[in-house]
């Protein structure tokens, strides 16, 4: 179990780092991928099996797709010139750094044991998610309406003579 | 099992190598995607918390977060795109025009 953790770690920090570090945009988003199925395979070992489905469909099926899209349809992938200021670069990595120390010595006080529960099943997680979270789950609805709308406003092209807007 | 604070502090880098990400990349895409990677830390803390307690409720919220992302995810690449049309750039330095 720790070896296998140890691989699935390495993994996703590895990826993360080429999604950040990698020049063209599409290897990053290749990273990218590579760093969801890491962590869908964590989720697998976390009892939440349905999670884990839902997190590579949704995240490396539609939404790294859509990325893929939009950086192919505008010819985008084109490798970036990193002038910023070397002073900026050393002092993001200086305060990512410290933030791990701080966040991390949060995490000194010793965990509980684990309490070995079945769960993560989709009969759970339906029956949960339309009786607690009811309203939150149509308020989610209302979120995805809004943002339909607003892309569809926001990227249409504008009729070039006579619009009506 | 292993214990779960090295989830936490996997999470935990995982969400500074996103911040730095979107602190020293220029590229509009890729710090709309060191964003996604600092999501997807939150999500990791939510699903180690979750299983470490026997509570299903992280997980449900973690379905939450992923229609954010989602709907994130549309929201900013429709604003990248209206954006390169109007400056035939992606770069975040060039988009000025909101400024003053």
């Amino acid at each position: 179990m720790p070896v296998f953790f140890g691989i699935i770690a390495t993994t996703i920090i590895l990826s993360g780092l080429g999604v950040i570090l990698s020049k063209r945009p599409v290897y990053s988003i290749l990273s990218l991928i590579i760093c969801l199925y890491a962590m869908g395979a964590l989720y697998l070992t976390l009892h939440a099996e349905f999670l884990a489905i839902v997190h590579l469909i949704v995240y490396a099926g539609a939404i790294m797709v859509l990325f893929l899209f939009v950086i192919m349809l505008m010819n985008l992938d084109r490798p970036e010139h990193l002038n910023r200021s070397r002073l900026l670069q050393w002092s993001a990595l200086a305060v990512g750094i410290s933030l791990v120390l701080v966040i991390g010595s949060t995490l000194y006080t010793p965990s509980g044991p684990w309490v070995v529960a079945p769960m993560g099943s989709v009969h759970a997680i339906g029956r949960l998610l339309f009786s607690k979270f009811i309203v939150p789950f149509e308020l989610s609805a209302v979120l995805f309406l809004a943002a339909i709308v607003g892309v569809v406003i926001t990227a249409k092209v504008p009729h070039p003579e006579g619009d009506t807007e | 099992m292993i214990p779960v604070d090295w989830i936490l502090l996997l999470a935990t880098v995982l969400f500074c190598i996103g911040g730095i990400g979107v602190a020293i990349r220029r590229n509009a895409i890729v710090a709309l995607m060191s964003i996604e990677l600092m999501l997807n830390a939150g999500i990791l803390a939510l699903v180690a918390s979750a299983a470490h307690h026997g509570d299903l409720n992280g997980q449900v919220v973690v379905l939450f977060i992923m229609m954010i992302a989602a709907a994130e995810a549309s929201v900013g690449l429709a604003i990248i795109t209206t954006a390169f049309r109007k400056h035939s750039e992606v770069d975040l330095d060039q988009y000025s025009s909101l400024k003053w």
